[in-house]
């Protein structure tokens, strides 16, 4: 499941314990700017999809969920 | 400017036997260094190009003879195996960070430089023949030779340290990060820069919001222009210095806007997050001066990293015209640059 990895990439990449689906990501300080990039970066890799200029934006990327969310909707081509 | 700027070979692969000595080392042949190799490679280091290695050799023996004929040092990541050559090239490729276009192969065996031609379209690729005219070729001419171009190689060397450190950390990226060390002093470009300046605005093409170059002239009145705040960072960290990797500049637009012309950050410091680090202290900047930040971005082949950084830190289009964009920072908050970096932005604002 698509939530899944992406919790397991932010924990190897941040120093995070715990990290839920809905925790905010930009707003803890969990993830710093450099993260951020690498995040859509990796969703990109990872889920094998080119995201359009108007999906990169931060509240698509501000919860775990959000960017499952994200990823599932760029798949089905919405 | 631009077109000769995409031309440059940042390195060089160099193919042994044949190539780079005269025989086959596996067939006892003889390994003295062809004619005008040694000055060749000399004066390639020299001007900041880098030379690596894809031979088809035993490891051991073929860094032997390096070491015998003291050139060793010169090569980053050599790659000498059974692989094959479009695989080694593909490697260098990603230790250095490179680009296929700023990557050149010489090689005298003519399905080598097939094999690598067809798998790196972009690669150029040239025989042994070449090696007499290589200095006078363009691609291998830099418009400049600044101190960041002839300690470039150690840069490198330092940076591909870094890399197996970080391969062999068991903690987080962050972390990691932490250990480096990393400081980024902050400071107003003078002319002493400049030729680094224009070094990194013509070599530059991932991290580079606008791809804009300007004549030297135009670089000495942006010093002393009291509508720009010209930025240069340099970077260094436990491992050693990496120079100037980064520039910014800013232009008083309006009474109340100010406008990033330029946002750039030299590749081989790509993974250190210099580039959102920069953009921080720039909303940081216009924050305190209490003006709006608007940023060009002129999108190319290669700058989608650049476009991400921007939106992800904020940035919303508020005008679009092709390919030319301009950005507007839409939050109320002002980011604060990450952690792991020790800043030193005295002698920015003094």
């Amino acid at each position: 499941m698509e939530e899944e990895k992406i919790i397991a990439f932010l924990q190897e990449k941040t120093s995070s314990g715990e990290l839920t689906y809905d925790t905010e990501l930009m707003k803890s300080g969990l993830v710093n700017s450099l993260f951020a990039l690498e995040i859509v970066m990796f969703v990109e890799k990872t889920f094998n999809i080119k995201l359009k200029r108007k999906d990169i934006k931060p509240e698509n990327f501000s919860t775990v969920r959000r960017i499952a969310e994200l990823v599932r909707r760029v798949r089905e081509g919405k | 400017m631009e077109e000769q700027a995409a031309k440059q070979v940042k390195c060089l692969i160099w193919d042994l036997d044949r190539t780079l000595w005269e025989g086959v080392l596996s067939e006892g042949g003889s390994t003295a260094l062809r004619e005008g190799v040694r000055e060749t490679l000399a004066e390639l280091d020299r001007r900041g190009i880098l030379l690596s290695i894809a031979s088809k050799n035993e490891a051991a023996p073929a860094m032997k003879v390096l070491k015998d004929l003291g050139i060793d040092d010169l090569f980053l990541c050599p790659q000498i195996s059974w692989d094959d050559k479009a695989v080694s090239v593909q490697r260098i490729m990603e230790l250095l960070n490179l680009k296929p276009e700023a990557i050149a192969f010489i090689d005298d065996n003519p399905f080598e430089r097939d094999a690598v031609q067809y798998q790196h379209p972009k690669v150029r690729v040239y025989d042994e023949n070449a090696v007499p005219g290589l200095l006078s070729l363009p691609e291998f001419t830099p418009r400049f030779i600044t101190p960041d171009s002839a300690a470039r190689r150690h840069m490198y060397q330092t940076d591909l340290l870094r890399q197996q450190a970080k391969q062999t950390f068991t903690g987080s990226s962050e972390e990691f990060l932490k250990t480096l060390q990393i400081h980024v002093a902050v400071k107003r470009v003078t002319e002493d820069d400049l030729q680094r300046v224009e070094e990194l605005t013509i070599r530059t093409h991932q991290l580079n919001a606008t791809g804009y170059t300007y004549s030297y002239d135009e670089l000495v009145e942006l010093t002393h222009s009291p509508r720009h705040i010209f930025l240069v960072c340099s970077m260094h960290d436990r491992y050693g210095d990496n120079g100037k990797v980064g520039l910014l500049l800013l232009e008083h637009t309006s009474e109340e806007v100010m406008t990033l012309k330029l946002l750039i950050v030299s590749c081989r410091v790509m993974s250190y997050g210099i580039g959102s680090a920069l953009l921080a202290y720039a909303m940081q900047l216009s924050h305190r001066l209490g003006k709006k930040l608007h940023a060009e971005f002129f999108q190319t082949e290669h700058n989608r990293i650049m476009y991400i950084t921007y939106k992800m830190a904020g940035f919303e289009e508020i005008e679009e015209n092709g390919d030319q964009l301009l950005l507007s920072y839409a939050g109320e908050e002002v980011p604060t640059p990450p952690a792991y970096i020790i800043w030193d932005t005295s002698e920015a604002e003094a």
